[in-house]
């Protein structure tokens, strides 16, 4: 079967869903995890108010993911029946991709920094655990909104 | 509802009964003994206490430093109690289950139980002392094993050598010593030995990494040159230890002792098994002497005069009755009066709501207490809650879950106080989550392909986003009309009016504007709409900047007020993660059901290894999206709700009372009562 130029940029526009959140999400559910391993180390019972907060940041890779699936949805992968794309509609996939893959990737950075702080706030005041969720919460946003973005695109792109 | 009426509670009795007192005051658990010094006015200490106008410093020969002395035994028995629980711990920690690892454990224990257990001290004495002579033994055969495995190290590589150590001793006429040189050195040593002195000599017993080990020997008047050329091949002597016989004897010897270590840990380890039993005795007496602190740190607090003593505190007004009760039982010459507090005295706060609200309140209580006299927010914000984690969640299998998982934890972990409120929270956002699911199809994502009961997000996620956004609009309004009560309460009617009443036409108006232009029949209203608008812009004009003197800055002021409408709006859009939560989940659970009924085609395991996927998958997703339902559903009442209305800084109303942080003592008397 043939492969257009369109089915490439879906393609790539998939990937970069998956690479860059899934990067920022490693790289900052690895930071919280040090951060949180050193409470850990003096007090085991804090684990499971840390590994909350080390799974906040973990969300991005998983709306990057989402993305992608939804993209492979679109165009067939999925179903073993590829879509030959225009080229145009290849585009438009790739850009619906870019605010999940860049916001995605870039907020999993800050928000892992959040976290990391408030798990000062779980060592040392470990009853106000509910505001060190929220701190992170707030850097959340951004992603759920960039997410929300990039997949209203995704639906929105007709395919034949 | 809401924040509990306080009243301020002033007790004064003799100086003899101030025990007996704080102790009733303790198993009420009712009463929160503030400091005197800061809860009397500078007038009435002035009056109270006159000789240096600072309340709480009794003679020092009274009643008072008794208890000082009494309050330092404490701490050394609470130290020896601790010691012997720590040793416990050290060795059988308390088996934790995947729940207690997140809630704490928790003993059951009867109240009577307790009683008699943190009563027995003879036991506990005992139970004390055995702890800590086996705490003693256990730390001096550790030290013990650390020295025989040095001595073990040191000797190892000297096994080769097979004079007994008895004659490795200088003679008259020659010196004999051990030691290592450079590994090199064996070509060269022997020859320059030979020159420096005829009689020298040496003999490899061994080697390690780096260096010959070497026995040498010399005539005593030679030392000088034989130690300079052995110290041109980096020599260093190695003291031997004493020891009788060969070091191969004396590395059995170690080896022999090490080897009881072992069994001889074994054995006190038994022996601190044996305590493990008596356990809850020590949690039991850990405890008891916890709260005799917490009681005695409570004295401190007391302002004493010559004779009397003086407590000042708060209690829930429901609690006057009993407390007036129990003190009259306690004596007559204790005195209890009760006022309700100051206008604008910030009395500690409490609250308190009905059954179905209360798991709520954790919501509130996390962001902080309402001021005193404010308006709890628990009551407002629990249907908001209950139908944003339920969307954001939203999934119908994933709700059974969690009520079920919720009611089943509060039995499970006997969590109390938050943690408790908490679980039933969850379980109660399990029915939105169930209903949700239902509503939108999704049982397990697409698991069952069961049709939704309205429609499905993900085919019509346009429609979702309003449904997100308008339910933002309502919490909005509600949030203006609670401000708007608020001030109506504390006779600000005005107020109400003009910031919030105008408000909400002005909004009404855009918002009726917007759903106008958008078609669907409602083109009708679009000209009562713009007037609707244009009404409220104009009365926000003409209001909002009335605290300015000057009317043009009033007008101004007014003005720059409709900018407000640009806070509004993000407010409102910031409610469109109720669609992208509820979208994420769901989108997880279909690649977990895509991915498992690929594995099915493997043959043989494939229908297990999809069962596998299905229940770790769904688990997961559940606690991913549980916990982003949690954060999410939380932040919009913090940033989008409470901002229009709550105000916080209230300070928690912490009653003098028995804590217990091991056990969970269940009363006997009543056992219905159990909360």
């Amino acid at each position: 079967m043939e492969i257009t130029l369109g089915t490439v940029l879906a393609f790539l526009g998939a990937a970069l869903a998956v690479i860059f959140p899934g990067i920022g999400s490693g790289i900052g559910v690895g930071w919280v995890g040090q951060a949180a391993s050193g409470v850990v180390t003096e007090d085991p019972d804090k684990f499971g108010q840390t590994l909350l907060l080390q799974a906040l940041p973990g969300t991005q890779g998983i709306y990057g993911f989402l993305s992608a699936f939804m993209i492979m949805l679109k165009i067939g992968v999925l179903g073993g029946k590829l879509v030959p794309l225009p080229w145009h509609t290849g585009m438009l996939f790739f850009l619906a991709a870019l605010p999940v893959a860049m916001n995605c990737w870039w907020t999993a950075y800050a928000q892992a920094k959040t976290s990391m702080a408030c798990v000062n706030i779980a060592a040392k005041r470990p009853e106000e655990i509910g505001k060190a969720l929220t701190f992170p919460a707030m850097v959340e946003t951004y992603a759920v909104l960039s997410f929300l973005a990039s997949l209203l695109l995704i639906f929105g792109i007709p395919v034949e | 509802m809401a924040v509990v009426e306080m009243r301020r509670v002033t007790i004064l009795g003799h100086q003899s009964l101030h025990e007996a007192v704080l102790r009733e005051l303790q198993t009420l658990g009712t009463v929160q003994v503030d400091d005197v010094r800061q809860a009397l006015q500078p007038e009435e200490r002035e009056a109270l206490f006159p000789e240096n106008g600072t309340a709480g410093s009794p003679a020092e020969d009274g009643q008072v430093s008794r208890d000082r002395r009494a309050d330092a035994h404490l701490d050394t028995q609470t130290a020896q109690v601790q010691r012997a629980l720590d040793l416990l711990d050290r060795f059988f920690r308390p088996k934790k289950g995947v729940i207690e690892t997140f809630a704490g454990i928790r003993f059951p224990l009867s109240e009577k139980e307790y009683r008699e257990r943190a009563q027995a001290t003879q036991r506990i004495a005992e139970l004390v002392a055995r702890a800590r002579d086996l705490d003693e033994r256990l730390t001096s055969l550790q030290a013990r094993e650390a020295e025989l495995k040095s001595r073990l190290g040191l000797l190892r590589p000297w096994s080769d050598l097979d004079v007994p150590r008895e004659e490795l001793r200088d003679t008259r006429l020659f010196r004999i010593v051990t030691g290592q040189v450079s590994a090199g050195a064996s070509e060269s040593l022997g020859e320059e030995l030979a020159a420096a002195s005829p009689a020298a000599g040496y003999e490899v017993v061994g080697q390690n990494r780096e260096a010959l080990l070497v026995v040498l020997y010399y005539p005593k008047a030679d030392e000088e040159r034989v130690l300079s050329v052995a110290r041109s091949h980096d020599w260093t002597a190695v003291t031997l230890p004493e020891f009788a016989g060969t070091v191969t004897d004396e590395i059995a010897r170690v080896e022999s002792a090490l080897d009881e270590i072992v069994p001889e840990r074994q054995r006190l380890i038994a022996a601190v098994e044996q305590l493990l039993s008596e356990r809850l005795t020590l949690y039991a007496r850990y405890e008891h002497l916890r709260n005799e602190q917490v009681k005695e740190e409570a004295k401190e607090r007391l302002g004493y005069t010559e004779r009397l003593f003086l407590l000042r505190g708060w209690t829930r007004r429901r609690d006057v009755a009993r407390l007036r009760q129990a003190m009259e039982r306690l004596s007559p010459a204790v005195v209890v009066e009760d006022e309700a507090p100051a206008p604008g005295e910030a009395y500690p706060v409490d609250l308190e709501n009905p059954p179905l609200v209360r798991p709520f309140e954790v919501v509130t209580r996390v962001a902080g207490l309402p001021a005193a006299g404010a308006l709890d927010p628990s009551p407002y914000l629990a249907p908001f809650f209950f139908i944003f984690f339920g969307l954001m969640l939203g999934d119908a299998g994933y709700g059974i879950l969690l009520m079920v998982g919720g009611l089943w934890l509060v039995k499970r972990a006997r969590a109390v106080g938050l943690g408790r409120q908490l679980m039933y929270l969850l379980s109660l956002c399990g029915v939105s989550t169930f209903l949700a699911g239902m509503l939108t199809g999704s049982w397990f994502g697409n698991l069952f392909g069961i049709p939704p009961l309205w429609f499905d997000p993900l085919k019509n996620p346009v429609k979702m986003l309003v449904l997100s956004v308008a339910l933002g609009v309502v919490q909005i309004f509600t949030a203006l009309g609670i401000k708007a009560y608020d001030n109506i309460r504390k006779g600000n009617a005005l107020d109400a009016l003009y910031d919030q009443g105008f408000w909400l036409v002005f909004l009404s108006g855009l918002i009726l504007m917007l759903v106008s232009a958008a078609g669907g029949g409602l083109a009708a209203l679009a000209q009562p709409a713009r007037y609707l608008a244009l009404a409220g812009a104009v009365a926000l004009v003409l209001t909002q900047g009335r605290s300015k003197r000057n009317i043009l800055a009033r007008l101004g002021a007014g003005v720059l007020s409709l900018y407000g409408v640009s806070g509004y709006l993000s407010d409102v859009l910031s409610y469109s993660r109720l669609l992208a939560l509820g979208l994420s989940g769901t989108v997880i659970a279909m690649v977990l059901n895509f991915g498992a009924n690929l594995i099915r085609g493997v043959p043989v395991i494939g229908w297990l290894l999809m069962a596998v996927i299905l229940v770790a998958g769904h688990l997961f997703d559940l606690l991913i999206s549980a916990v982003g339902a949690y954060v999410h559903a939380s932040r919009l009442q913090y940033v989008e709700f409470f901002t229009k209305f709550f105000e916080a800084g209230g300070k928690p109303f912490k009653p003098l009372t028995e804590g217990h942080r091991h056990l969970l003592i269940e009363p006997e008397a009543a056992p219905s009562e159990r909360q």
